[in-house]
């Protein structure tokens, strides 16, 4: 108890530091109103992205997006940095996305076909891999042989979604695979880890709505169970009771499997609309929604130790990806209240 | 110079009190700066507030200090002449100084919420009058139990006498 209060001590009372400067509720009520980038960064003066704000930003909601994403990387390094040292998977999952987001923006580079210099100008530094080898990725003549380039890197097991990928050009299949590689890797290391259980228990929720999307869209989209066996992380229980009834439950059927279980009553509130629109997003946000509640309730029970810092990094996520909407909506003809509506229920409050 | 069994008493019941103080006092500090330095390294301008709440674990230093005093000036080894006490007078400022000592630790738990109380303010800077509040409440327990030992030395007549 007093190890954890110590060790913590200093990496808590910085984040706190760094949620007073997080965007206030009246400030995201004005960036609504914002309808150009420029608009966007000024009222983004003060808080820690202003740093970022180049010209370039101003003018352009890509620039904007990028120097959001830099912060975001930037202080995943720094919190990394500081992190106890038996916390080392902390900064493995502040690291490693880094890679994933890095890996998908070349997915999609090339299954778009985009221009190299394009997706070159996509990539956010931050990640475990050497920044350079992501250039030489986009030199991949295709998905195969971009695969190819994976050897020998956490990520070669990339592999085992290609074929799927060759069979019906689902990018699902890829993307899937690629966090797939990072939620496995994670959670097998933390669960033989002792001393990080509230880090643990975040985790383990990530795992399990990752399952869950997963299951719950391959039976929107009337996939088999051995089509998406390979994308689900083991060691999850709640693939004890979906897998089994898989074929024979439809979707309501699936999620009344999951009575006894916290997933129930968002994923059933949810269910109305996915009806109505015929969306799986519906599902996918309220999931979300739960990802960061839970983290919310980690953060009050355990106000000590890795408690916050769990509370603070979804934060900073939920923030990050609000803005990323309200950039992208200035740049695309999108339903702005709806857009909106979907940010403000994701959004979360720290205590 | 050879020194009364009541002496040697008095002058481990100062040194209880001084020493078993500095060292609660020392984690307390030493909590609330750890916390201290990780506001001050995202926000400089908060050192004023983060000083304020740092310094509160160090007042049972203080009253360690003074209950040490009030026992070496009492039996006279500082400011006079050293007085031949008897062994019940010793006692009593052993008493007063394991007193002062124990209810030092409380410093330790004052850092610990002075160091909450930084993180508080340095989300919410109009919190910090209630921060100080928070950590203040720690600190009676320490002023109680200086109080008993001054109640101590005069009921003795080591202070007074």
């Amino acid at each position: 108890m007093i190890g954890d209060v110590l060790s913590y001590l200093y990496v808590n009372a910085k984040i706190m530091a760094k949620e007073g400067k997080f965007i206030s509720s009246a400030r995201w009520e004005d960036l609504w109103g914002c309808t150009s980038p420029g608009e966007i960064a000024s009222l983004l003066e003060g808080t820690d992205y202003s740093p970022y704000l180049n010209e370039a930003a101003i003018n352009e909601a890509k620039e904007l997006e990028r120097a959001v994403l830099e912060e975001f990387s930037d202080l995943g390094r720094e919190i990394s940095k500081i992190i106890p040292k038996g916390a080392w998977p902390i900064k493995e999952y502040l690291l490693r996305k880094w890679d994933i987001i890095n890996l998908r923006t070349a997915i999609r580079g090339i299954h778009g076909g985009l221009r190299k210099e394009e997706t070159l100008d996509s990539f956010i530094e931050g990640g475990e891999l050497d920044f350079n080898f992501f250039k030489t990725l986009i030199d991949a003549e295709g998905m195969d042989d971009f695969v190819v380039l994976l050897a020998k890197t956490p990520y070669q097991s990339l592999s085992e979604g290609l074929a799927k990928y060759n069979e019906t050009r689902n990018l699902f299949f890829l993307e899937s695979s690629l966090d797939k590689i990072f939620w496995e890797d994670l959670w097998l290391k933390v669960l033989k880890l002792r001393g990080i259980k509230e880090f643990r228990d975040f985790i383990g929720v990530c795992v399990e709505t990752h399952n869950l999307k997963i299951i719950l869209r391959a039976k929107d989209d009337a996939l088999a169970l051995e089509d998406i066996d390979p994308f689900l992380i083991p060691e999850c229980t709640l693939l004890n009771e979906l897998l089994p009834a898989f074929d024979e439950e439809d979707l309501s059927g699936l999620i009344s499997l999951l009575e006894d279980t916290i997933y129930f009553e968002p994923l059933l509130s949810a269910q109305a609309e996915h009806e109505r629109t015929g969306s799986i997003l519906s599902f996918e946000e309220v999931l979300d929604s739960l990802v960061i509640k839970r983290a919310g309730d980690i953060r009050k029970k355990k106000p000590f130790g890795q408690g916050p810092l769990i509370g603070f990094l979804v934060s900073k996520e939920t923030e990050v990806k609000n803005l990323l909407a309200i950039v992208r909506s200035t740049e695309v003809d999108l339903d702005r209240d709806e857009i909106r509506e979907s940010v403000m229920r994701k959004q979360w409050k720290s205590p | 110079m050879e020194l009364s069994t009541g002496i040697v008493l008095a002058i481990i019941g100062a040194a209880i009190s001084m020493g078993v103080a500095a060292i609660s006092a020392g984690i307390g500090v030493g909590l609330a700066g750890i916390a201290g330095a990780g506001v001050i390294s995202e926000d400089p301008k908060k050192f004023g507030p983060i000083l304020v709440l740092q310094a509160l674990p160090q007042t049972q230093g203080i009253y360690g200090f003074l209950g040490a005093v009030l026992i070496l000036i009492g039996v006279g080894v500082l400011g006079g002449e050293v007085k031949e006490i008897p062994i019940g007078m010793g006692y009593a400022a052993l008493g007063g100084g394991i007193v002062i000592g124990l209810s030092s630790f409380t410093a330790i738990a004052q850092g610990a919420i002075s160091a909450s109380g930084m993180g508080a303010v340095a989300k919410r800077p109009e919190t910090f009058g209630q921060a100080i509040v928070l950590a203040v409440m720690a600190e009676t327990f320490a002023i109680f139990g200086l109080l008993i030992a001054i109640l101590i030395f005069v009921g003795t007549k080591i202070m007074g006498g």
